[in-house]
């Protein structure tokens, strides 16, 4: 149905990208962000609304005050007669050359196939198409796409979201697109390009730790209507692995999923790191003064001879083993100190003792500080997502958990762990196609103005590179105007969320008219702004509820357990993966009771493929010494016929 | 209705016609020009028998229903000889007003014409009908000759509005200008009202009478009077001033307007209720138009209307092609 009618003035034309048209003041279904459709003779234009004037004929506020008599609840017995006047931007045309003004024509409301035609997606929804949310009314939404390649590469890639915390924005969008493009990717043709799965960082609360559990609540009738429109079943993930540090202890889990249900369902694995982790983010460990040159190069010498080199340098002729664990580099340079002190020198191989002495405070240091976070014990080896032998599994979402470590330990696995990913990266041993890397507050990691570190140049190189080499981030923020501009600039998809009128207020935000800047300041959760490759203008549209159990509900369900001993988390285990009760006290009993044993029992039980009995990991550990008695030797002395 | 094309192949069939550049000056001329009033008389009085100020009881409501008015837009476009050869765009229109909304005339309510305004001695087809033949006599060619073409061309409006208000039936109507060809050979039971804002005719000689006019308040109206038959329609009307406005340092005609109806005893029972209808109908104010202290905004919408369907001044040079 016909709503309105191109206009152009001498003083207000038309233009190639924008036009104006009106409506009669009855017309309810036109307002910022509204598609349009312009039919001319000639042509038909595709546009978006971006502002709306509404006016009459009234000249001036006195003649309206005179002729009231100042009464503002005074009647006239004849309106003005209104208008609604809206400016639009053209996001596409047909034929699409020559570009030439808008003409006057009819304008219309955009229908599904418009919307499609609009946004381009007709080219492409079939085949590479990625459901980002609905279009439209709340009673007839029209699901849009966006364009596989474009959004994960190889032709372009990342998406950056901004929006305020605490609004359902960030995360809900980025859980609801990760959800469609599980459900609708389509692997490439070569060998490398099978299978998509993605890391998320769980920095605060419980929001990412059910990603695996049916959400409480059921959706709303827009919801369903969402989901069925963009073809997603309303399911949470299926394959979701947890990672999280060890406490103190160096027994339980760090993370609010300690709970036996789950560790019944979806155990969650280890995460610490090795030695070569701790010498390589040394800048993250330790505090800036304490990383001087002199510092940073008997680090390096550290690194090199004793824990890369498989047969490391003797020290005072005696010889040394490569270190494995932080214990051991401790130990290597206390031998430094005692060496220089016997031969009564000042340094020890150009490094003066000061130096070695100011290391060794710190590197003795630091396995108290990031205890559970930093492997120790003899098979001190790093675990995690990275370090998992099958490599990313295709549709697997890899949950990170540091919402319980502080900003350091934090700033560690954040550091490592990208780093390892951009390796693996460059390698091109990520396993999948297509890794979606999900890092949060990334005005935090990669702020602008701010110093190299790791691991801003690892997501500058990321951001860079990492469409062409499987490699996608999705980075999310509340400040926008305060993360690194190559980071941000490399992303070929954006969503705003509600923002701030502060942070609107922003340069890079002058690209949008007022009237989108407002409705981005009051956008209501369930709403975002998104710009892509494939839309000549950034669209708005809606996006349902995340199909996973909320981090508040998850919470409540299942309560974290308090911290046990070794061997009730041994036995818990072993009672998940099936073991009786009678024989996993049979084995506990087999076994020497020292803490340190059932440590590494239970790390070895951790490490554990899915599937394999935990009898593999029991064997690992140390026997307990067997009594020998009279009463229980096999052959009794009265037996023995030479006693 | 002929468009401009037409109109220019017309003038093209005639010799001796000179194009010049589209002029709006005619109209500020025509504005000018007024026919001679006649001398007032007093009007008889049909009310009382004492020409008084009488105050109206203001009501929040309005009985009128339908409103007409007409506009013409005129433009000179040439000379034969000394003559003056004008295209005129004449209109008129009754709009309805529902719930408060004046929509837009259904075409049956809606009336136009574009045609050329030429002497009677122009040569070509006599019968062609895109000309209107003005008989000059001997005006000349200055100001009476432009008289008599405002005449043809307000005669031209008058008739349209005519045939319009004729053919009105249902509803109250209230019509910019008099009412006495829209009477002239009616059925009775059509509730039309006049409301007219020039006062070229005076229909009183005596001072005290016309004391009584002038030194009406806002809000105050005369004793009806009978205006006598005049004119082509020959049909009287009852009437009385109403002063819809007033303003202590304007011309005493500020806010004065002079309303005609229908002479029965009927309609003179109505006469207080149509003053009050005015009253309310002053809101919302006709500004910027200058003429806002008399000229109601429904009329002014129906100007608006027909204004807006008017050529503009690039399509009248089509004619000339200057």
């Amino acid at each position: 149905m016909q709503i309105g009618r191109v206009i152009g003035t001498e003083r207000n034309p038309n233009t190639a990208y924008t036009f104006t048209f009106w409506t009669p003041p009855t017309e309810r279904n036109v307002g910022i962000g509204t598609l349009v459709k312009v039919v001319s003779e000639e042509e038909t234009i595709y546009g978006m609304v971006v502002e709306a004037h509404g006016f009459n004929d009234l000249a001036s506020p006195l003649h309206e005050y005179m002729a009231f008599d100042g009464d503002p609840a005074a009647n006239s017995p004849t309106i003005r007669p209104e208008m609604r006047v809206f400016e639009a931007n053209v996001l596409r045309r047909q034929p699409e050359e020559p570009v030439s003004a808008v003409p006057i024509g009819n304008v219309f409301l955009a229908d599904e196939a418009d919307v499609q035609c609009a946004l381009r997606t007709d080219r492409y929804a079939e085949a590479f198409g990625i459901p980002a949310g609905c279009y439209g009314s709340k009673d007839d939404p029209l699901a849009v796409h966006l364009h596989q390649e474009f959004l994960l590469g190889p032709e372009s890639g990342h998406l950056n979201m901004t929006g305020t915390s605490g609004l359902a924005a960030k995360t809900s969008y980025i859980l609801f697109l990760l959800q469609s493009i599980f459900q609708h990717y389509k692997d490439g043709d070569g060998p490398g390009e099978k299978g998509v799965a993605t890391l998320l960082f769980n920095t605060k609360g419980g929001d990412l730790l059910y990603l695996d559990q049916e959400a409480l609540e059921q959706p709303s009738e827009l919801d369903n209507a969402i989901y069925a429109r963009c073809g997603l079943q309303y399911k949470p993930f299926d394959k979701v692995r947890y990672y999280a540090p060890l406490m103190r202890d160096g027994v339980n889990l760090n993370t609010l999923r300690r709970n036996e249900a789950l560790e019944g369902t979806n155990p969650t694995r280890t995460l610490t790191f090795g030695l070569t982790d701790v010498v390589r983010h040394a800048e993250v460990l330790l505090n800036r003064d304490d990383l001087d040159a002199k510092a940073d190069g008997y680090l390096q010498h550290l690194n090199n001879e004793y824990v890369l080199n498989h047969r490391p340098e003797s020290i005072g002729g005696l010889p040394v083993e490569q270190a494995k664990n932080i214990d051991a580099l401790v130990a290597i340079v206390r031998r430094h100190l005692k060496d220089a002190e016997h031969k009564g020198e000042p340094t020890y191989k150009t490094h003066h003792v000061h130096t070695i002495r100011k290391m060794l405070n710190r590197l003795d240091n630091l396995g108290n500080r990031f205890q559970g976070l930093i492997a120790t014990g003899k098979d001190a080896r790093a675990q995690g997502p990275t370090e998992d032998e099958e490599g990313f599994q295709d549709r697997t979402v890899y949950v990170v958990d540091v919402a319980q470590l502080g900003t350091e330990e934090q700033d560690l696995v954040f550091a490592a762990l990208i780093t390892r990913l951009r390796e693996r990266m460059e390698e091109q041993r990520l396993g999948v196609g297509r890794l979606v890397v999900v890092v949060d507050e990334l005005n935090k990691y990669a702020p602008s103005g701010g110093s190299e570190t790791y691991v801003v140049k690892s997501l500058k190189e990321i951001a860079a590179r990492g469409r062409y080499l499987g490699l996608t981030l999705f980075g999310a923020q509340q400040f926008r105007s305060r993360v690194d501009k190559e980071v941000v600039g490399n992303a070929a998809t954006h969503a705003f969320g509600h923002i701030e009128v502060e942070e609107l207020s922003q340069p890079g935000y002058s690209y949008f008219g007022a009237a989108v800047k407002e409705k981005l300041g009051s956008l209501e959760p369930g709403e975002v702004l998104i710009k892509h490759p494939h839309f000549a203008q950034p669209i708005f549209i809606r996006f349902p509820r995340p199909s996973v159990m909320k981090g508040s509900d998850g919470m409540r369900k299942f309560q974290r357990a308090e911290p046990v001993l070794p061997q009730d988390l041994i036995r818990q285990l072993c009672r998940a993966r099936g073991m009786t009760e009678n024989s996993i006290s049979d084995a506990l009993g087999a076994l020497s009771d020292s803490p340190e044993n059932f440590t590494d029992v239970l790390r070895e039980l951790r490490r554990l493929p899915a599937g394999v009995h935990p009898s593999v990991a029991l064997a690992k550990g140390k026997r307990a010494p067997v009594a020998m008695d009279k009463k229980t030797s096999i052959i009794s002395e009265e037996q023995d016929p030479f006693g | 209705m002929a468009d401009m094309l037409t109109l220019r192949n017309a003038l093209l069939q005639v010799p001796g016609v000179r194009f010049v550049r589209p002029s709006g000056a005619v109209e500020d001329e025509m504005a000018k020009l007024v026919k001679q009033p006649k001398l007032p008389e007093n009007a008889t009085l049909v009310e009382d028998s004492v020409f008084r100020a009488i105050d109206v009881t203001r009501r929040d409501e309005t009985g009128f229903t339908h409103f007409l008015d007409g506009s013409q837009f005129v433009r000179r476009v040439g000379f034969h000889g000394l003559q003056p050869v004008l295209v005129a765009h004449v209109s008129a229109a009754i709009v309805e007003r529902i719930d408060r909304e004046i929509k837009a005339p259904r075409p049956e309510n809606y009336r136009v014409s574009q045609k050329l305004y030429v002497p009677s001695s122009f040569p070509g087809d006599r019968e062609d009908p895109h000309f209107v033949r003005v008989a000059l006599d001997d005006c000349g060619a200055g100001s009476a000759a432009t008289l008599k073409y405002k005449e043809a061309i307000e005669d031209e409006r008058k008739s349209q509005e005519d045939e319009l208000s004729k053919q009105f039936r249902e509803g109250v109507l209230l019509i910019d200008g008099g009412i006495d060809e829209a009477l002239r050979g009616a059925a009775g039971g059509k509730f039309i009202v006049g409301l007219v804002k020039s006062h070229e005719t005076q229909y009183f000689a005596t001072p005290d009478r016309v004391q009584t006019i002038i030194e009406l308040k806002e809000g105050q109206r005369t004793t009806v009077f009978e205006r006598p038959a005049m004119g082509k329609s020959q049909q009287e009307v009852f009437s009385f001033y109403l002063k819809l406005r007033e303003d202590p340092y304007s011309s005493p005609m500020f806010g004065l307007a002079r309303i005609e109806v229908a002479p029965s005893d009927e309609m003179l029972k109505q006469v207080d209720a149509i003053s009050s209808w005015l009253m309310h109908e002053r809101a919302p104010l006709s500004l910027p138009d200058p003429r806002y202290d008399r000229l109601l905004y429904p009329i002014r919408l129906v100007e608006q209307y027909l204004k807006a369907h008017q050529p503009s001044e690039v399509k009248i040079s089509q004619i000339t092609r200057l």
